[in-house]
């Protein structure tokens, strides 16, 4: 009963992507007829000390996986002098999400807006949209909202980077990008959240958080009031995806529902006659694997921050929900994400760059049936290495976690492949979903 | 082993309008050396390959060393010279929806080449695929059949 309750409970709410679906909405005229612009507008008639002061109050928090307060981040920027530059990453490298790529492609002009607010309060006259090159329909999207957009007030400019990206690299990346460098995370070398770039500093902000800037500041925060839970009031558009009946975009109200109700009430759950295996939740291996037994977790991400490591501790990410069902081997899956880590291992530190290659050639190994009896005990050892203590950025670590978390949770299927047995009947034939929600 | 390093004495032609695209990119930036990452895509994007001929041009519109342009550029994704590419996301969403058979299905079509990609970010529209940068998504076997023959 409980479960039916919330599941009737839990439904879409747009915030960030209000308006979404509104035909052409990604063109100027069309997105001031409905309300777009009035932010910005609103914003610059108060000083910057006063929209930080509203975004405190509003306890906007960043939704690009660090969940920082961002007026704070903006007062200790304006306290160091205030930033040159607002950097938005719009890089997205961890497989299962795209949410800013799809806010970036239908509603340009959001993200536009959002990242002018931000430059209003942190004094920056320059904006810089750090994008991977072969996102093209957001790349063309963005290009033409900043040709419609013009002003003198702040510059806007495109920064197309080749992959591939490390993942987990944080905010560094996109910086080390624009200063011409390889594709590599830096040490922190910023202050009070700041990075240096050029002769000056910039502030980086994923592109969803500036999303909700103009909702925001056109309601002087009061679209925040009773939206959300205590410590992170708002919504969160999550990026479910896997074998699922209805993948997809959705946007939810914080600390409202649980993971269950977001897999199987809004997105269908499992396909007939399947059920969920585990969960991906971050993603790629930023927090435990959740099973089934773990999806009564509740969609808030203040109580998965518990600095006391209690039950529900864990990184709550940046919307990505990867679904497997019970015809999911979780070693072919280590196997596969120990491959996508090494590839996209930038070879920076060596922990990483050896370690994820030696640890996709031993999955490889295992799933394959080959490998040695001690192969599994060196899997884990290496993952138990593979802190943040070793490596630049959480590239390895977040890869040594997510395979660590996946045996700890499936550890039996682990050893059933020292003996070269598998008990999953894997499907990799291709699969229809029921619908794909949000699809453009 | 000389194989891949830039040729110091070979410079590309560089048609005008190209040229003039790079000197606003470089314009952009408050040091010149910014203006790298999109100068490699324009390259890239325009040129179709990369060569170490390339990397001088580039080095010198940004004020870098031709080895660290060179250097950044192999570091990045560049498509083959020749021949049609088709790049499969065998992340785990299109692993599961189906990536595999996709694979198979596209390497029994003479002269493409299937390279498998880690993440072509349309998880939620798995499985998916990107022909000449253009990405399809959403891919059933009719889809995919359809793709194949031509009829997009």
């Amino acid at each position: 009963m409980r479960l039916l309750r919330e599941i009737a409970e839990m439904e879409e709410r747009r915030i960030l992507f209000e308006g979404i679906d509104t035909p052409d909405i990604d063109r100027w005229p069309v997105y001031c007829k409905h309300g777009g612009g009035q932010g910005l507008l609103r914003a610059r008639s108060l000083s910057p000390e006063n929209v930080i002061k509203e975004i405190q109050s509003a306890r906007l928090r960043g939704r690009g996986g660090a969940w920082r307060l961002v007026g704070d981040r903006w007062q200790q920027a304006q306290a160091e002098g205030g930033a040159d530059y607002v950097v938005v990453d719009l890089l997205e490298p961890d497989p299962g999400r795209f949410r800013d790529r799809k806010l970036a492609e239908r509603h340009p002009h959001r993200l536009l807006e959002g990242a002018r607010i931000a430059a209003h309060a942190v004094g920056a006259t320059s904006i810089f949209l750090c994008i991977d090159a072969e996102s093209l329909r957001a790349r063309q999207a963005l290009q033409q909202a900043i040709v419609a957009t013009q002003e003198q007030a702040t510059t806007i400019q495109l920064h197309p980077a080749r992959g591939p990206f490390p993942l987990a690299a944080g905010s560094s990346l996109a910086v080390e990008l624009l200063r011409g460098g390889r594709a590599e995370p830096q040490a922190d070398d910023g202050v009070a959240g700041l990075d240096r770039l050029f002769a000056g500093s910039a502030i980086v902000h994923s592109a969803s958080t500036l999303g909700y800037l103009p909702a925001l500041l056109a309601t002087a925060g009061d679209v925040f009031q009773t939206v959300g839970s205590e410590w992170a009031p708002g919504t969160q558009a999550f990026c479910v995806s896997g074998l699922v009946r209805r993948p997809g975009l959705y946007e939810v109200e914080l600390g409202r529902g649980t993971v269950r109700d977001l897999i199987e009430g809004i997105a269908g759950g499992a396909r007939p006659e399947r059920a969920i295996k585990f969960v991906l939740h971050a993603g790629y291996g930023s927090s435990p694997v959740l099973t089934a037994g773990d999806l009564d977790r509740p969609l808030d991400p203040g109580l998965w921050a518990d600095p006391a490591g209690g039950p529900l501790s864990g990184v709550f990410g940046g919307g990505a929900v990867i679904v497997a069902d019970d015809s999911v081997c979780p070693v072919d899956t280590a196997r596969r994400l120990a491959q996508a880590y090494a590839g996209a291992a930038c070879g920076k530190c060596l922990p990483c760059r050896e370690g994820t290659a030696w640890l996709a050639a031993a999955l490889s190994r295992l799933e394959a049936g080959t490998a040695q009896a001690n192969d599994l005990a060196w899997i884990i050892q290496r993952c138990n290495h593979l802190t943040p203590a070793v490596a630049l950025c959480g590239h390895a670590p977040s890869a040594a976690r997510s395979i660590r978390a996946l045996h700890d949770a499936f550890p039996e299927e682990f050893a059933a492949h020292l003996d070269g047995g598998c008990a999953v009947a894997k499907d990799l034939s291709m699969k229809v979903p029921d619908s794909i929600h949000m699809r453009y | 082993m000389n194989q891949g390093r830039p040729e110091a004495a070979a410079r590309p032609v560089v048609p005008e309008e190209l040229a003039d695209r790079a000197h606003a990119i470089v314009a952009a930036y408050p040091e010149p050396k910014g203006a790298l990452h999109p100068l490699l895509d324009l390259v890239l994007s325009e040129t179709g390959s990369w060569d170490g001929t390339w990397a001088g041009w580039v080095a010198q519109l940004t004020g870098t060393p031709v080895v660290t342009v060179h250097g950044i550029a192999r570091s990045r994704r560049l498509p083959e010279a020749d021949g049609e590419e088709i790049a499969v996301c065998t992340g785990l969403s299109c692993r599961w929806m189906g990536a595999e058979a996709v694979c198979q299905r596209l390497q029994e079509v003479p002269n493409i080449r299937v390279v498998a990609v880690n993440c072509l970010g349309a998880c939620s529209a798995a499985p998916a695929m990107a022909r000449n940068g253009r990405l399809h998504d959403g891919l059933t076997p009719e889809r995919l059949d359809a793709l194949v023959a031509g009829d997009r």
